[in-house]
Protein backbone atom coordinates (compact mmCIF):
# COMPACT_ATOMS: atom_id res chain seq x y z
CA UNK A 1 0.00 0.00 0.00
CA UNK A 2 1.59 3.53 -0.41
CA UNK A 3 1.60 6.17 1.89
CA UNK A 4 -0.89 8.10 0.24
CA UNK A 5 -3.20 5.51 -0.13
CA UNK A 6 -2.42 4.43 3.69
CA UNK A 7 -3.68 8.31 4.71
CA UNK A 8 -6.83 8.02 2.87
CA UNK A 9 -7.41 4.82 4.81
CA UNK A 10 -6.91 5.88 7.98
CA UNK A 11 -8.58 9.33 7.19
CA UNK A 12 -11.68 6.96 6.39
CA UNK A 13 -11.44 5.35 8.91
CA UNK A 14 -11.20 7.82 11.79
CA UNK A 15 -15.38 8.27 11.78
CA UNK A 16 -17.14 6.14 14.38
CA UNK A 17 -20.33 5.64 12.08
CA UNK A 18 -17.85 4.49 9.07
CA UNK A 19 -16.14 1.95 11.50
CA UNK A 20 -19.97 1.17 12.79
CA UNK A 21 -20.86 0.08 8.62
CA UNK A 22 -17.40 -2.12 8.59
CA UNK A 23 -18.37 -4.24 11.60
CA UNK A 24 -21.80 -4.85 10.44
CA UNK A 25 -20.46 -6.03 7.00
CA UNK A 26 -17.73 -8.00 8.69
CA UNK A 27 -20.36 -10.50 10.22
CA UNK A 28 -22.80 -10.32 6.84
CA UNK A 29 -23.02 -8.45 3.67
CA UNK A 30 -26.07 -5.73 3.96
CA UNK A 31 -27.61 -3.03 1.64
CA UNK A 32 -28.63 0.12 2.36
CA UNK A 33 -31.49 0.13 4.13
CA UNK A 34 -30.48 -2.02 6.41
CA UNK A 35 -27.83 -0.33 7.31
CA UNK A 36 -29.63 2.33 7.74
CA UNK A 37 -32.19 0.65 10.05
CA UNK A 38 -29.50 -0.52 12.19
CA UNK A 39 -27.15 2.15 12.26
CA UNK A 40 -30.20 4.58 12.86
CA UNK A 41 -28.80 7.05 10.29
CA UNK A 42 -30.51 7.61 6.97
CA UNK A 43 -30.27 5.93 3.71
CA UNK A 44 -28.43 9.16 2.47
CA UNK A 45 -25.59 9.19 5.16
CA UNK A 46 -25.45 5.79 5.07
CA UNK A 47 -24.28 5.95 1.36
CA UNK A 48 -22.42 8.81 1.62
CA UNK A 49 -20.57 6.57 3.94
CA UNK A 50 -20.28 3.87 1.84
CA UNK A 51 -18.94 5.82 -1.25
CA UNK A 52 -16.02 7.32 0.99
CA UNK A 53 -15.23 3.81 1.89
CA UNK A 54 -15.71 2.54 -1.79
CA UNK A 55 -13.17 5.05 -2.47
CA UNK A 56 -10.48 3.51 -0.76
CA UNK A 57 -11.45 -0.07 -1.19
CA UNK A 58 -13.00 -1.36 1.98
CA UNK A 59 -16.28 -1.99 0.23
CA UNK A 60 -17.51 -3.59 -2.78
CA UNK A 61 -21.57 -3.44 -4.30
CA UNK A 62 -23.01 -6.46 -6.31
CA UNK A 63 -26.61 -6.59 -7.11
CA UNK A 64 -28.62 -8.56 -6.20
CA UNK A 65 -32.37 -9.30 -7.46
CA UNK A 66 -33.72 -6.46 -5.33
CA UNK A 67 -31.26 -4.76 -3.74
CA UNK A 68 -27.56 -3.92 -4.05
CA UNK A 69 -25.40 -5.82 -1.64
CA UNK A 70 -22.35 -4.27 0.38
CA UNK A 71 -19.40 -6.31 1.22
CA UNK A 72 -16.18 -6.10 3.11
CA UNK A 73 -13.24 -6.21 1.26
CA UNK A 74 -10.66 -8.26 3.22
CA UNK A 75 -7.72 -7.86 1.14
CA UNK A 76 -7.35 -3.76 2.05
CA UNK A 77 -7.53 -4.93 5.98
CA UNK A 78 -5.64 -7.87 5.51
CA UNK A 79 -2.35 -5.39 5.21
CA UNK A 80 -0.13 -5.28 8.11
CA UNK A 81 0.45 -1.16 10.13
CA UNK A 82 3.72 -2.72 10.15
CA UNK A 83 4.58 -3.09 6.56
CA UNK A 84 3.12 0.65 6.23
CA UNK A 85 5.26 2.49 8.58
CA UNK A 86 8.38 0.46 7.07
CA UNK A 87 7.39 2.14 3.32
CA UNK A 88 10.37 4.42 1.94
CA UNK A 89 8.89 7.90 1.29
CA UNK A 90 10.28 9.84 -2.06
CA UNK A 91 10.54 13.37 -2.03
CA UNK A 92 9.54 13.87 -5.46
CA UNK A 93 6.87 11.59 -5.24
CA UNK A 94 5.50 13.42 -2.79
CA UNK A 95 5.82 16.42 -3.77
CA UNK A 96 3.37 15.59 -7.60
CA UNK A 97 1.56 14.01 -5.34
CA UNK A 98 0.81 16.83 -3.30
CA UNK A 99 0.70 19.26 -6.81
CA UNK A 100 -1.61 16.18 -8.44
CA UNK A 101 -3.59 17.25 -5.03
CA UNK A 102 -3.84 20.72 -5.91
CA UNK A 103 -4.97 20.67 -9.03
CA UNK A 104 -7.62 18.23 -8.31
CA UNK A 105 -8.67 20.62 -5.74
CA UNK A 106 -8.77 23.48 -8.11
CA UNK A 107 -10.90 21.20 -10.57
CA UNK A 108 -13.37 20.10 -8.06
CA UNK A 109 -13.87 24.18 -6.85
CA UNK A 110 -14.18 25.22 -10.36
CA UNK A 111 -16.18 22.53 -12.42
CA UNK A 112 -19.35 21.04 -10.88
CA UNK A 113 -20.59 17.90 -12.69
CA UNK A 114 -18.45 18.80 -15.77
CA UNK A 115 -19.49 22.45 -16.50
CA UNK A 116 -17.39 25.49 -15.22
CA UNK A 117 -18.77 27.43 -12.88
CA UNK A 118 -16.71 30.36 -13.43
CA UNK A 119 -12.83 31.16 -15.06
CA UNK A 120 -10.55 31.63 -12.25
CA UNK A 121 -9.10 35.19 -11.50
CA UNK A 122 -5.35 33.55 -10.54
CA UNK A 123 -3.18 32.75 -13.44
CA UNK A 124 -2.10 29.26 -11.75
CA UNK A 125 -5.62 27.97 -11.45
CA UNK A 126 -7.02 29.61 -15.06
CA UNK A 127 -3.79 27.56 -16.33
CA UNK A 128 -5.45 24.11 -14.61
CA UNK A 129 -8.88 24.86 -15.57
CA UNK A 130 -7.49 25.47 -19.24
CA UNK A 131 -5.43 22.42 -19.46
CA UNK A 132 -8.51 20.51 -17.86
CA UNK A 133 -10.91 22.03 -21.14
CA UNK A 134 -7.99 21.04 -23.43
CA UNK A 135 -8.18 17.34 -22.98
CA UNK A 136 -11.43 17.64 -24.89
CA UNK A 137 -9.21 18.51 -27.70
CA UNK A 138 -7.92 15.60 -29.88
CA UNK A 139 -4.14 15.85 -30.37
CA UNK A 140 -2.71 16.16 -33.43
CA UNK A 141 -6.55 17.01 -34.87
CA UNK A 142 -7.23 20.88 -36.53
CA UNK A 143 -10.27 22.16 -35.78
CA UNK A 144 -12.36 24.92 -37.29
CA UNK A 145 -12.94 28.08 -35.01
CA UNK A 146 -16.75 26.82 -34.60
CA UNK A 147 -15.78 23.44 -33.44
CA UNK A 148 -13.65 25.03 -31.19
CA UNK A 149 -16.48 27.33 -29.48
CA UNK A 150 -18.96 24.38 -29.69
CA UNK A 151 -16.32 22.42 -27.72
CA UNK A 152 -15.68 25.31 -24.78
CA UNK A 153 -19.39 26.07 -24.98
CA UNK A 154 -19.95 22.66 -23.38
CA UNK A 155 -17.68 23.70 -20.34
CA UNK A 156 -18.84 27.45 -20.31
CA UNK A 157 -20.46 30.05 -21.98
CA UNK A 158 -17.60 32.65 -22.55
CA UNK A 159 -15.70 30.46 -25.06
CA UNK A 160 -14.59 33.66 -26.76
CA UNK A 161 -12.26 34.39 -24.04
CA UNK A 162 -11.36 30.81 -22.88
CA UNK A 163 -10.46 30.32 -26.38
CA UNK A 164 -8.50 33.11 -26.43
CA UNK A 165 -6.53 32.14 -23.42
CA UNK A 166 -6.14 28.95 -24.53
CA UNK A 167 -3.35 30.32 -27.00
CA UNK A 168 -1.95 32.98 -24.76
CA UNK A 169 -1.26 29.90 -22.68
CA UNK A 170 0.35 28.06 -25.14
CA UNK A 171 -2.49 24.91 -24.77
CA UNK A 172 -3.72 25.36 -28.24
CA UNK A 173 -2.23 27.28 -31.47
CA UNK A 174 -3.91 28.40 -34.47
CA UNK A 175 -2.96 29.53 -38.43
CA UNK A 176 -5.26 30.01 -41.62
CA UNK A 177 -6.29 25.94 -41.18
CA UNK A 178 -7.56 26.40 -38.16
CA UNK A 179 -7.12 25.62 -34.43
CA UNK A 180 -4.97 22.52 -32.61
CA UNK A 181 -4.25 21.28 -29.16
CA UNK A 182 -0.53 21.67 -28.20
CA UNK A 183 -0.42 19.87 -25.00
CA UNK B 1 -42.49 46.28 20.28
CA UNK B 2 -42.67 42.84 18.17
CA UNK B 3 -46.02 40.44 18.18
CA UNK B 4 -46.95 37.48 20.37
CA UNK B 5 -46.54 35.34 17.17
CA UNK B 6 -42.95 36.52 15.66
CA UNK B 7 -41.48 36.41 19.06
CA UNK B 8 -42.85 32.55 19.37
CA UNK B 9 -41.54 31.79 16.11
CA UNK B 10 -37.83 33.76 16.43
CA UNK B 11 -37.40 31.67 20.01
CA UNK B 12 -38.28 28.58 17.54
CA UNK B 13 -35.82 29.12 15.32
CA UNK B 14 -32.86 30.05 18.58
CA UNK B 15 -34.44 27.06 20.73
CA UNK B 16 -33.58 24.76 17.25
CA UNK B 17 -30.07 26.20 16.47
CA UNK B 18 -29.02 25.96 19.79
CA UNK B 19 -30.29 22.47 19.85
CA UNK B 20 -28.50 21.66 16.45
CA UNK B 21 -24.95 23.11 17.39
CA UNK B 22 -25.37 20.64 20.62
CA UNK B 23 -26.23 17.75 18.30
CA UNK B 24 -23.07 18.84 16.42
CA UNK B 25 -20.76 19.01 19.31
CA UNK B 26 -22.02 15.95 20.34
CA UNK B 27 -21.26 14.34 16.87
CA UNK B 28 -17.92 16.03 17.18
CA UNK B 29 -17.07 14.17 20.44
CA UNK B 30 -18.19 11.16 19.05
CA UNK B 31 -15.72 11.19 15.98
CA UNK B 32 -18.64 11.53 13.37
CA UNK B 33 -16.75 14.52 11.66
CA UNK B 34 -18.72 14.12 8.57
CA UNK B 35 -22.35 14.11 10.23
CA UNK B 36 -21.13 16.86 12.47
CA UNK B 37 -20.52 18.98 9.13
CA UNK B 38 -24.00 18.14 8.14
CA UNK B 39 -25.55 19.47 11.15
CA UNK B 40 -23.49 22.61 10.94
CA UNK B 41 -26.09 22.79 7.50
CA UNK B 42 -28.73 22.47 9.41
CA UNK B 43 -28.14 25.12 11.86
CA UNK B 44 -27.37 27.46 9.07
CA UNK B 45 -30.63 26.90 7.88
CA UNK B 46 -32.50 27.90 11.16
CA UNK B 47 -29.80 31.01 11.19
CA UNK B 48 -30.10 32.31 7.67
CA UNK B 49 -34.20 31.99 7.96
CA UNK B 50 -34.14 34.12 11.53
CA UNK B 51 -31.98 36.88 9.27
CA UNK B 52 -34.21 36.89 6.67
CA UNK B 53 -37.28 37.60 8.81
CA UNK B 54 -35.35 40.18 11.21
CA UNK B 55 -34.55 42.10 8.01
CA UNK B 56 -38.17 41.62 6.70
CA UNK B 57 -38.49 44.73 8.82
CA UNK B 58 -36.95 47.09 5.99
CA UNK B 59 -39.58 45.55 3.63
CA UNK B 60 -42.62 46.45 6.07
CA UNK B 61 -43.91 47.19 9.19
CA UNK B 62 -46.48 45.00 8.95
CA UNK B 63 -46.05 41.23 10.48
CA UNK B 64 -48.12 40.17 7.38
CA UNK B 65 -46.56 41.79 4.77
CA UNK B 66 -43.50 40.44 6.54
CA UNK B 67 -44.34 36.90 6.92
CA UNK B 68 -45.15 36.84 2.91
CA UNK B 69 -42.10 38.22 2.70
CA UNK B 70 -40.66 35.05 4.51
CA UNK B 71 -43.38 32.36 2.79
CA UNK B 72 -41.88 33.85 -0.69
CA UNK B 73 -38.28 33.38 -0.05
CA UNK B 74 -39.03 29.40 2.05
CA UNK B 75 -40.97 28.73 -1.48
CA UNK B 76 -37.83 29.98 -3.46
CA UNK B 77 -35.87 28.26 -1.54
CA UNK B 78 -37.72 24.91 -1.70
CA UNK B 79 -37.70 24.96 -5.14
CA UNK B 80 -33.98 25.50 -5.60
CA UNK B 81 -32.65 23.15 -3.16
CA UNK B 82 -35.10 20.28 -4.45
CA UNK B 83 -33.61 21.23 -8.25
CA UNK B 84 -30.55 21.12 -6.41
CA UNK B 85 -31.09 17.52 -5.48
CA UNK B 86 -32.63 16.24 -8.43
CA UNK B 87 -29.17 17.21 -10.33
CA UNK B 88 -27.09 15.63 -7.44
CA UNK B 89 -29.41 12.26 -7.66
CA UNK B 90 -29.02 12.54 -11.79
CA UNK B 91 -24.93 12.77 -11.05
CA UNK B 92 -25.00 10.36 -8.14
CA UNK B 93 -23.14 13.07 -5.97
CA UNK B 94 -23.71 10.95 -2.85
CA UNK B 95 -22.33 13.80 -0.71
CA UNK B 96 -24.36 16.95 -2.18
CA UNK B 97 -27.78 14.06 -1.85
CA UNK B 98 -27.19 14.25 2.11
CA UNK B 99 -26.68 17.88 2.07
CA UNK B 100 -29.53 19.11 -0.05
CA UNK B 101 -31.49 16.47 2.34
CA UNK B 102 -30.36 18.31 5.46
CA UNK B 103 -31.34 21.70 3.65
CA UNK B 104 -34.86 20.49 2.52
CA UNK B 105 -35.64 18.70 6.31
CA UNK B 106 -34.65 21.53 8.10
CA UNK B 107 -36.86 24.38 5.61
CA UNK B 108 -39.43 21.63 6.06
CA UNK B 109 -39.55 21.46 9.75
CA UNK B 110 -39.50 25.23 9.70
CA UNK B 111 -42.42 25.67 7.15
CA UNK B 112 -44.26 23.51 9.51
CA UNK B 113 -43.96 25.91 12.57
CA UNK B 114 -43.95 28.75 10.58
CA UNK B 115 -48.10 27.15 9.09
CA UNK B 116 -48.32 26.62 13.11
CA UNK B 117 -48.38 30.29 13.18
CA UNK B 118 -49.26 31.88 10.65
CA UNK B 119 -51.27 29.07 9.05
CA UNK B 120 -54.72 31.16 8.76
CA UNK B 121 -52.76 34.11 7.69
CA UNK B 122 -51.29 32.79 4.56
Amino acid sequence: MTEENAIRLFKCLADKSRLQILKSLAVEDMYVELLAERLNLTPATISFHLRKLSEIDAVRSYKTQYYTMYSLRQDTFAVKILDILKEQSDEADLQARREQAYRQKVIDAFFQYGKLKSIPAQRKKERIVLEEIAKAFEPGRIYSEREVNILIADFHDDFCTIRRDMISEQLMDRDERGYWRLV
Amino acid sequence: MESEKIQTFINYLDQRTSSVQEDTLRLIADNRRDEANFEKIRTNIFQIVKTIFQASVRVSQEESERVRFLDTKLTLFQETWESHLTEAKEHGDDLKIVQEQTRLEALAEIRDTFQKIWGESL
